[in-house]
């Protein structure tokens, strides 16, 4: 199944590096230094290895200070309309940079698709509860 | 693996090129609502249209901005009037009767709501909020998605109740009510909110869930600070003062598995033509 991926190890050490930056946060959530740091690490893996990161990793980090961003921590999070779409803006506290989704209930992104699955994962997104 | 799709009008003679798949490294965590038994669903809605019903909570809404005419909001006398000249009879079927400013009926009520995402998400960063409720039927719905670690963080409890908006919303006046909030200082509200918190299922998250288990283990801390060896009965006695608190999560946080996630790449996906000289279809 999963078993003939490449680069498995640095899978692993990215995802090790994710969750080692929520749980700093979780303990300290001062030391926001530490959480980038990891963050960085992690960026820079992936782009040396080349990676590709599924879109809801990619949104909870600023692409601007990689910092994790949690709302309500390190980013504040509104909705917002404009040209007659509703957007959700997403602002890192560290640097003020805004990412901008948008929100159409029609919309779904590829790889959420079941039909993007190769039957390895569930087919429904992170955020989706069910 | 499945045919490939082909470049069209070449002959069948062509080998079929195995699919590239892409891997991407899925998020550990899942961010999931509580689940929320359908009697206290029925229970929790019966009861705040109840409340809300009794306080007359509605927001009325006079639609004249639309007609290019500022600052009407106060102006009660003149409007009806022109109200009734344009035809607008719409806006003059309310309860009231009389004409009513644009804003919300028992305008202290409404200050111990927080209605609306927005206000919900900047109550809860302020911390002044008691009880957050959100509707499911959010569509797409990363839109309060974020709230669930959000009200996590500050130990508020938090559900989401499918057909909130639906419920509410009319009963409030509004065309959609995504999320509820319940400031601490509300007095109206008082007794559904103690009513509803204990039917309120637990939020898990799990970054948060070895960190959130503290609240027993502080105690602990504090006696550690006094030198009371008596309850620490693990080996963090040796270690310096410094470090027992780093090591004061016990549970070390659980490593969640690698997720993986394979893609097949989209094959209507839009690319721009390639600008190679070889390729004479382009």
């Amino acid at each position: 199944m999963a078993g003939q991926v490449k680069d498995r190890e640095a899978f692993q050490r990215l995802s090790f590096l994710y969750q080692a930056a929520h749980c700093v946060l979780a303990q300290d959530p001062e030391n926001q230094a530490l959480a980038r740091f990891y963050c960085h690490t992690e960026r820079t893996i992936a782009k040396r290895l080349v990676l590709r990161r599924d879109p809801s990793v990619k949104r909870t980090l600023c692409r601007g200070c990689s910092s994790l961003l949690i709302p309500g921590l390190t980013c504040t999070q509104r909705q917002r309309r404009c040209k007659a779409q509703r957007w959700t803006v997403q602002t890192c506290l560290t640097c003020q940079r805004s990412q901008r989704f948008l929100n159409d209930p029609r919309h779904l992104l590829w790889g959420d698709r079941p039909e993007a699955q190769l039957g390895s994962q569930a087919g429904l997104p992170w955020w989706h509860s069910g | 693996m499945a045919a490939a799709p082909q470049a069209p009008g070449r002959g069948s003679v062509r080998k079929t090129r195995p699919l590239p798949v892409k891997t991407s490294l899925n998020n550990p965590y899942t961010i999931r609502w509580g689940a929320l038994d359908r009697e206290d669903m029925h229970f929790i809605l019966q009861t705040l249209e109840d409340r809300i019903k009794s306080l007359g909570l509605q927001k009325t809404e006079d639609r004249k901005r639309k007609r290019k005419q500022p600052a009407l909001k106060t102006q009660s006398g003149d409007t009806c009037s022109m109200d009734v000249d344009t035809g607008e009879g719409l806006k003059e079927e309310k309860p009231e009767g009389e004409p009513q400013a644009s804003g919300w009926t028992p305008a202290d009520v409404r200050k111990q709501l927080a209605i609306g995402i927005n206000e919900v998400t900047r109550a809860l960063e302020r911390n002044e909020l008691l009880l957050v409720l959100a509707c499911k039927s959010a569509k797409p719905a990363i839109v309060t998605a974020h709230l669930v670690p959000l009200s996590a963080s500050r130990g508020v409890p938090a559900c989401q109740v499918p057909r909130l908006s639906e419920r509410l919303a009319p009963a409030m006046g509004l065309t959609c009510v995504l999320a509820l909030g319940f400031k601490r200082n509300t007095a109206a509200f008082a007794e559904e909110v103690r009513a509803i918190i204990p039917r309120v299922p637990r939020l898990d998250v799990p970054w948060l869930r070895d960190t959130l288990e503290d609240p027993g283990e502080n105690p602990e801390m504090e006696s550690l600070e006094s030198q009371d060896k008596e309850i620490l009965d693990t080996s963090f006695e040796d270690l310096p003062k410094s470090k027992r608190k780093l090591a004061e999560g016990q549970q070390a946080a659980v490593l969640q598995p690698l997720k993986i996630k394979k893609l097949i790449p989209n094959p209507n996906k839009i690319r721009k033509p390639p600008k190679s000289k070889k390729t004479a279809s382009k």
